[in-house]
């Protein structure tokens, strides 16, 4: 009965997916944050395609169809083309509703947006439909999402590694002790792998092709196992597609630079942290969530370097939106509103 | 960092199972099933390992992997972090992560996604968010019931005294005061000067509140039984006698301000609609009598029904409108 007024959706904004978590449902919509517009003749625009569809035409569209990413490091880049992502979304999730309840809408954002960042972010989910909107610190949601609990007076550490940015916290009491975001994320290690292969092997591939050699091959620290993946690229002095063979180590060392830059998060974060909250998290371990949990032994890295367990969030991938979801049951019972931000 | 193909798939499954509520949870597989204390030191074991050399591996504190291997949930914490060590472990001493998962989620009955227990430490009173909405809006609910509800009462009101006004409650004092103020046939005494108001100033006895002053004497006079009028008021009406005119018209208004009138008889018929300058008059000779009234302006009309002064005090509301009814069955 109380689903037929409204609507809880807790909305993962993410730089490359967004999720949406329905309360009573789960995941709903997970979605790459690519927006295809067309330029007509007079140079009008209009959406031509949004989320899969969208990213399907990346690097392959005519010069009057655009593909934008309109969320940089987190945060958004373009406010428009943000909110007919987000209405086109809201919109599917609705699909097969009746009647239009009440909307109400949790937005996930980085930790240390500036105010001038959430209200973009807020302001762009209003305009998308949604009744009231609730903005959150992205690692709290994770950590909710990773079933790690806050509540307790113990230290957590959580480190979500999205597309965009990567966060790093230590949670206590319902509460952030310290947090951090770094603007390191998948899209910086598809970065590095383009300039990898552009520099090693005088190579241009796309950012999706990078992508692809960074899910199938990408490893974080050097194992046993060494994976290979045919690539096909342009050869900058010829001009003509070729093919070259990389192989994980490589990948590895592309990876170096964004990855070390995660690993200081870390590192600067458990130097911050108080020393009983740091023993707590000495002998917890780290969780990781994120899209970026996944690149192969990123886990095995981080530990190495801190010396501390780290383990795998379950799903990590919607850590953060089924964290929002929460968030929200918790507002409800008027339990949550501590880690609403204004 | 996007997920690859199989991992949208499976969360495409996911979302596809979770969105449609009525499809059947797949029933995971019981027991039998070693649990996964028995399976991490098996496999510990088989490897060759041991505790140091395991924790050394995983970073996870050897206390931490003993009460692993003894399945004594209860000292590891949450299920995310003895999950995670089961899975970590099975990784490092090549064992399936699934398999040894399931055995946690089957001998602790956790399921992975089960709610985590974040606000065990908060009570606090349960409101559904329909309640927050409805709470929302509830002020503004009651205002417009408010609004209703004056509204309701004021067409009460505003139709209650024409009908105290009709001869068939001409027992009500207030019909009486309306009766005798109209009637105005106290004798005068010889000589009287005219009635001074507070101020000093000579009292019109045209205007509203004179009128109700001295209806409110004489009422209280007749209420009380006394047929003798009080000293000032025969002054008053010495120094403006009424005006009672023998072919007087049926209805006269004179307008000492502008003023918005309506004025219906008793067929229903408007015999006047419109505002009236100041300094006018009107005279009605037609319709039928009793005449319902309504004036913008009150204070700035005095009413004559044939040829005798009607008193709007007890119509006139705070904003200075009246309604009321003269003729036949009327006040006068």
């Amino acid at each position: 009965m109380r689903g037929l007024f409204v609507n809880d959706l807790s909305i993962d904004l993410g730089t490359a997916n967004t999720l949406i978590y329905a309360r009573d449902h789960g995941i709903v919509l997970n979605e790459p944050s690519v927006v295809a517009v067309r330029t007509d003749a007079r140079g009008g625009k209009r959406i031509e395609a949004v989320g899969h569809e969208a990213k399907r035409m990346l690097g392959r569209t005519p010069s009057h169809i655009t593909t934008i990413r309109p969320m940089k490091d987190g945060v958004i880049a373009d406010f428009t083309v943000t909110q007919k992502m987000l209405q086109h979304f809201i919109k599917k999730v609705h699909k097969k509703r009746l009647l239009r309840p009440i909307t109400r809408v949790l937005v996930c954002v980085p930790y240390g947006s500036t105010q001038v960042e959430r209200r973009a972010i807020k302001e762009s989910a209003t305009n998308a439909g949604a009744r009231r909107v609730y903005l959150v610190d992205e690692p709290v949601a994770a950590a909710i999402g990773a079933g790690i609990p806050v509540g307790e007076a113990r230290g957590s550490m959580v480190l979500d590694i999205g597309g965009g940015t990567s966060e790093v916290a230590v949670i206590s009491l319902n509460g952030i002790v310290y947090a951090e975001s770094a603007r390191i994320g998948g899209d910086r290690f598809d970065e590095a792998i383009v300039n990898y292969v552009r520099r090693q092997y005088n190579m241009l591939i796309g950012d999706t092709t990078a992508e692809s050699i960074k899910h199938e091959i990408g490893t974080a620290f050097a194992g046993a196992e060494v994976k290979e993946i045919e690539v096909v690229g342009r050869h900058l002095s010829a001009g003509v597609p070729r093919s070259f063979t990389l192989n994980s180590n490589e990948v590895l060392d592309a990876l170096q630079e964004p990855l070390s830059g995660i690993v200081g998060a870390v590192k600067t974060a458990l130097e911050a942290t108080p020393p009983e909250l740091g023993s707590d998290v000495a002998e917890r371990g780290i969780v990781l969530t994120g899209g970026g949990a996944l690149l192969q032994n990123l886990d095995k890295l981080i530990s190495e370097e801190t010396g501390l367990p780290v383990i795998i969030a379950d799903d990590p991938l919607t850590c953060v939106a089924r964290g929002g979801g929460i968030l929200l049951e918790m507002i409800d019972r008027r339990s949550g509103n501590s880690f609403v931000l204004d | 960092m996007a997920g690859t193909d199989s991992d949208q798939d499976r969360l495409n499954q996911r979302a596809a199972r979770d969105y449609s509520p009525a499809a059947p949870e797949p029933e995971p597989a019981r027991p039998p099933g070693k649990p996964p204390g028995q399976m991490l030191r098996e496999g510990r074991e088989a490897a060759g390992w041991s505790i140091d050399d395991l924790s050394a591996e995983t970073m996870i504190q050897p206390h931490i992997l003993d009460g692993l291997e003894a399945d004594n949930y209860a000292q590891l914490g949450q299920p995310v972090f003895v999950r995670g060590y089961y899975r970590k472990c099975a990784r490092m001493l090549g064992l399936s992560e699934e398999a040894i998962s399931q055995a946690y989620s089957q001998a602790s009955g956790v399921s992975p996604d089960a709610r985590p227990q974040v606000t065990a430490d908060v009570t606090m009173k349960t409101s559904n968010a329909l309640q927050t909405e409805l709470l929302r809006y509830a002020p503004t609910a009651a205002l417009v019931v408010l609004v209703v509800a004056i509204i309701f009462i004021w067409q009460q009101f505003a139709g209650g005294p024409d009908e105290n006004a009709s001869p068939s409650s001409g027992n009500d004092a207030t019909a009486g005061v309306e009766r005798l103020d109209t009637d105005d046939q106290t004798p005068e005494p010889p000589g009287g000067n005219p009635k001074l108001s507070a101020g000093g100033s000579p009292v019109n006895p045209n205007r509203p509140g004179a009128r109700v002053d001295t209806a409110g004497s004489i009422a209280a006079g007749r209420r009380s039984g006394e047929a003798t009028a009080q000293p000032a008021e025969p002054a008053a009406n010495a120094a403006a006698p009424p005006v009672v005119e023998e072919e007087a018209p049926l209805l006269r208004l004179a307008f000492s301000e502008r003023s918005w009138v309506k004025i219906r008889d008793a067929n229903g018929r408007a015999l006047l609609n419109g505002i009236m300058d100041a300094e006018t008059e009107r005279v009605i000779d037609e319709g039928e009598p009793p005449f319902s009234v309504v004036l913008g302006y009150a204070p700035g009309v005095d009413i004559f029904f044939r040829g005798r002064s009607v008193s709007m005090a007890r119509y006139t509301n705070s904003d200075n409108t009246a309604r009321l009814t003269v003729g036949e069955d009327g006040t006068p």
